[in-house]
């Protein structure tokens, strides 16, 4: 477990990322879930997937995290800004659109940004993701087909995308 | 909308996460043929699911942070450095035959952890909240010898841990025991009192020798919501775990002193 864990930070920092959106704040998630991980090395069940027993402690975490500073009064909420300070060469890339999803991300709640992080970009399965959120696959599929239709809505606008919104 | 074909919201998103097996998938597809206004959608979905993975994927190829690394690689050199912890997992490991597969996974939680550090009555609570962890967790064996089999369990644990124990009374703190097990604690026998209270809330309490007949007061640990009072009482280690309040948990604790200062 020890050797493998190192291979997992890049995504755990990937993963805390889109959850905290700000560098540092996600950072130290990570660490303290390295740290976790190690001393609850004998709760993790071999034949289980690293990757989303290390998710699951770091989700949790960060929502004891925001549940912590929500009983104090809040800080400014943090904004995925520094991703797109450097954004990544090639035409590409189209930075104002990159700029749209952010801010649509920034407006998902809690349990509506995590899903579409773990599926669209983790590329985690229903299954893996529901294991990690600990919710039955079913509410996966409904809260993710919910972020998705709410970031095509805000970033089209208008009324068009209503019309067509299915349900 | 598309009751006909059943291909709602949901069924084009999950063609979209590649979560459909191949013969939905294809129906799927020719049924977007002939739906211009879902196919732009799906279109849509699709590019923003890039946009997020061009914008969070460059995070992969980023070095660790120095905190990181340092947590990662603190908690590995601290686990192969220790020869003598090397020993004690084996002691551990054999201990295993005799206790059972159960009480070995346990046991290799104690020496995950350093057990050096932190005084006496800390690695006593670091283990009795290992143990409460896995044991109380589990609803249909947390115990090996139920209550039921009073005598037999009091006599077969001090037997094992070579001090007379008793399973102290709580019913005046609303906990009623359910049982015991025997765990290896340190390399060394040691019993487990499980008890439950109001809601099925469980509480237990660790009794271990106390070799040397080490001195050390009451202290509270915390673990996220475990609390664990421990301390010694003359042969013996003790620690009671719970999720409770610290003052509850202080005032059960004086009640197991008493009862194992009476029996003990």
């Amino acid at each position: 477990m020890r050797d493998k864990l190192v291979g997992e930070i890049p995504y755990l920092r990937r993963f805390a990322r889109g959850l905290a959106r700000d560098r540092s704040r996600a950072d130290d998630l990570v660490q303290e879930c390295v740290e976790r991980a190690l001393t609850r090395e004998h709760l993790y069940d071999p034949s289980r997937n690293l990757r989303t027993w290390l998710f699951t402690i770091l989700r949790n975490l960060y929502l004891n995290k925001i549940r912590d500073e929500r009983a104090r009064p809040v800080v400014s909420e943090a904004k995925f800004d520094d991703l797109l300070a450097a954004p990544p060469g090639g035409s590409q890339f189209d930075v104002v659109l990159a700029r749209q999803v952010l801010t649509a991300m920034e407006a998902l709640s809690v349990e509506h940004r995590e899903v579409l992080l773990l599926v669209a970009v983790e590329g985690l399965s229903y299954r893996e993701t529901a294991e990690i959120i600990g919710t039955p696959t079913g509410t996966v599929m409904s809260r993710l087909a919910r972020a998705r239709e709410q970031l095509r809505i805000q970033i089209e606008g208008g009324p068009r995308s209503q019309i067509r919104r299915v349900k | 909308m598309n009751e006909a074909e059943g291909i709602d919201d949901l069924t084009l998103q999950a063609f979209l996460d590649g979560e459909l097996d191949r013969t939905r998938a294809a129906e799927v597809e020719a049924w977007l043929n002939a739906q211009p206004a879902h196919k732009a959608r799906l279109r849509e979905w699709r590019a923003h699911d890039q946009v997020l993975r061009a914008v969070f994927d460059p995070i992969l190829t980023e070095p660790a942070p120095q905190n990181i690394r340092a947590a990662a690689h603190m908690a590995a050199s601290r686990f192969f450095a220790a020869p003598r912890q090397m020993l004690l997992r084996a002691i551990a490991a054999s201990l295993l035959l005799a206790f059972g597969a159960t009480a070995g996974w346990l046991a290799r939680g104690h020496f995950a952890v350093d057990a050096g550090r932190g005084g006496l009555t800390a690695t006593i609570a670091t283990r009795a909240m290992d143990a409460h962890m896995v044991y109380a967790a589990d609803l249909r064996h947390p115990i090996e010898v139920p209550a039921t089999e009073h005598e037999h369990l009091n006599a077969w644990l001090s037997r094992r841990v070579q001090q007379h124990i008793a399973a102290p009374d709580l019913a005046s703190a609303g906990f009623s025991l359910l049982g015991g097990r025997l765990l290896a604690d340190g390399g060394k026998p040691a019993a487990l009192f499980m008890y439950e209270g109001p809601n099925g809330k469980r509480l237990t309490v660790l009794v271990a020798q106390n070799i040397g007949h080490r001195v050390a007061d009451p202290k509270l640990s915390t673990r996220d919501d475990l609390k664990a009072m421990s301390w010694t009482e003359g042969p013996l280690m003790v620690a009671v775990t719970s999720d409770l309040g610290s003052d509850r948990l202080r005032g059960i604790g004086e009640i197991v002193s008493t009862s194992l200062k009476g029996k003990g």
